[in-house]
């Protein structure tokens, strides 16, 4: 099968409590002085599903660099000491042919809030990555 | 906001290893290439890069310590960044752009910040846009 056939693929579904301390540690690195809750850019911690299906597609994690990253947000946001469930799914491949050949993949993720209740959807990244040469 | 303004430039961070470390440590992002320079020149890199994400996150800051001053009252509702340029430790990075008024597809007011990060040299290793609404 090949790696285009192989958009629509979906990770398992994840779930993490969002500590005090991962928020503090993220915080510290991105310079954040955001109180309370996550950082916006915090969602890059969920990317769990992500490493899993670069792992079923045989992508080498050193091959990738990341080419383009968007979050958009609803709902509350990620407070300390909530629960979020996360899934990630491969959306879109594309790629461009030749003597310097890239290979452009998409990955969507879903985050929701879980806990406290009720669900609720806080927002979705979308990951481009681009991989040196063709994948088949 | 009525009228584009200008999001000064300010300097946000110079790039150490020490950061690359822990940056990786508080996102999960472990990649090798961001870590160690032998994996990362046997993968085509002069050496270890900085992780792209540090450099969104660190644009998303800048966003909202401006909206905390202009926008205040309006949440960040979308975030996107391209990345353009590979950062290196030692690199300084500062980021700034522009602001402008906008409107959601449902009609909501926002505001759109175009931003760019650059390093010591001028060269935009990073574009972006926050909007608040």
């Amino acid at each position: 099968m090949s790696i285009r056939d192989r958009v629509g693929e979906e990770s398992v579904l994840h779930r993490k409590r969002v500590t005090a301390e991962e928020i503090k540690a993220f915080a510290a690195a991105v310079r954040s002085t955001v109180q309370g809750e996550a950082p916006p850019t915090y969602m890059t911690t969920l990317r769990k599903g992500e490493f899993e299906l670069f792992v079923k597609l045989g992508i080498p994690l050193p091959s990738i660099l990341h080419a383009e990253q968007e979050y958009t947000y609803e709902g509350g946001g990620m407070p300390v000491g909530c629960e979020v469930e996360f899934k990630s799914s491969f959306k879109t491949f594309n790629q461009k042919r030749g003597s310097s050949a890239l290979s452009f993949l998409a990955f969507e993720t879903e985050v929701f809030r879980v806990e406290p209740g009720p669900r609720e959807r806080v927002g979705t990244s979308l990951t481009t990555i681009v991989v040196r040469g063709e994948l088949q | 906001m009525s009228t584009a303004s200008e999001v000064p430039f300010v300097s946000m961070i110079q790039v150490t290893r020490d950061h690359l470390r822990a940056y990786a440590a508080a996102s999960g992002d472990n990649n090798p290439i961001h870590l160690d320079d032998a994996v990362a020149k046997a993968n085509g890199l002069p050496g270890v890069i900085a992780h792209g994400m540090l450099t969104a996150g660190l644009m998303a800051e800048r966003a909202q310590r401006w909206a905390n001053e202009h926008a205040s009252g309006k949440r960040l509702s979308g975030f996107h960044t391209r990345f353009r340029s590979m950062v290196f430790p030692g690199d300084e990075i500062s980021i700034g752009g522009l602001a402008r008024p906008g409107q959601s597809p449902g009609g909501a007011d926002e505001v759109i910040l175009e931003l760019k990060a650059r390093n010591q040299k001028g060269d935009i290793v990073v574009t972006g846009s926050a909007i608040f609404r």
